[in-house]
């Protein structure tokens, strides 16, 4: 998928593939995509530096409701950390 | 083939071969105000000095060793390098540091995507720190003093930085209305399930838990 290509690439730093992917969501899906794409990417790069930097955790009451589920997909150990 | 449509303005944003929306580019330009201008605990000349350190020039010093770090390599930071900048400068110097770094990092990444120069640094706004500091705000299980409540209140130590912060949800994401529609979509644009998509990536490849 153009969008998560385009993600991948850019963290990977790889000039050529980054290029290929816009292009890629600008012909699949237009110039006001890109331009959403890069703006919630950065949003992400921002909350993600906030939430490691000040190292705030989830609610407990959101790791007991989603406790299941990340069983499910091998979390258990996130889930110990956070004391659950 | 990608027609410029657009001509310069203050932002170099303005200059993507793509239309940047109008909220986006006042989005930035404030942003990048912001971090020239004096806030709670750091002057426009320190908050620059600490944006330089984050994007690599002049790392010296605790905070702006830290700066670098969250800059760079996110997922490596932990509670030991939080308290070691904060040993040196206090929380509220740390809080700040983070808020800057993060809003940069946004900047920066939204130039990158879209194949814009990066955005020089502004010019430092005189004045001394204002002094602005939340008091009563506990540590409690994050590695920062901060009120209960999702991240958006995380930077609230720091009232100039926390607002600074908050107002760029909307015009890079959603707003707070927006997030509660399962259905929202920018038309044209992208839908949530779409801009869900690029969320959920970045933030595994930070190795971003939260």
């Amino acid at each position: 998928m153009a969008l998560v290509g385009l993600v991948d690439d850019m963290v990977k730093g790889d000039t050529t593939a980054h290029e290929q992917a816009r292009d890629a969501i600008l012909e699949e899906l237009g110039s006001e995509a890109l331009v959403d794409a890069a703006a919630v990417f950065g949003n992400f790069e921002m909350m993600n530096r906030v939430a490691e930097g000040t190292g705030i955790t989830l609610p407990p009451q959101v790791l007991e409701r989603e406790a299941e589920m990340m069983k499910t997909l091998g979390l258990e150990d996130t889930l110990k950390s956070q004391h659950l | 083939m990608i027609v410029p449509d657009r001509v310069t303005t203050m932002s170099g944003l303005a200059n993507a071969q793509v239309r940047v929306r109008d909220d986006l580019i006042e989005m930035a330009e404030r942003s990048f105000a912001a971090i020239a201008a004096p806030g709670g605990s750091l002057s426009g000349e320190e908050r620059v000095r600490v944006a330089e350190a984050a994007r690599g020039s002049n790392v010296n010093g605790r905070l702006q060793q830290f700066a670098r770090h969250l800059y760079s390599s996110p997922a490596t930071v932990a509670l030991e390098h939080v308290r070691y900048a904060a040993s040196d400068a206090g929380d509220p110097q740390t809080v700040e540091t983070i808020g800057i770094v993060a809003r940069l990092s946004a900047l920066d990444r939204l130039h990158t995507v879209l194949g814009v120069d990066l955005e020089p640094l502004p010019t430092p706004q005189p004045g001394l720190a204002t002094g602005e500091i939340a008091r009563g705000l506990k540590r409690r299980r994050g590695h920062v003093p901060m009120p209960p409540g999702p991240i958006p209140v995380s930077l609230d130590l720091v009232p100039f930085e926390a607002e600074a912060f908050q107002a760029m949800f909307g015009p890079l994401y959603m707003t707070e209305e927006q997030m509660g529609d399962p259905l929202f979509a920018r038309d044209p644009g992208l839908n949530t399930p779409q801009l869900e998509t690029i969320a959920a990536r970045i933030s595994m490849l930070n190795e971003c838990f939260y």
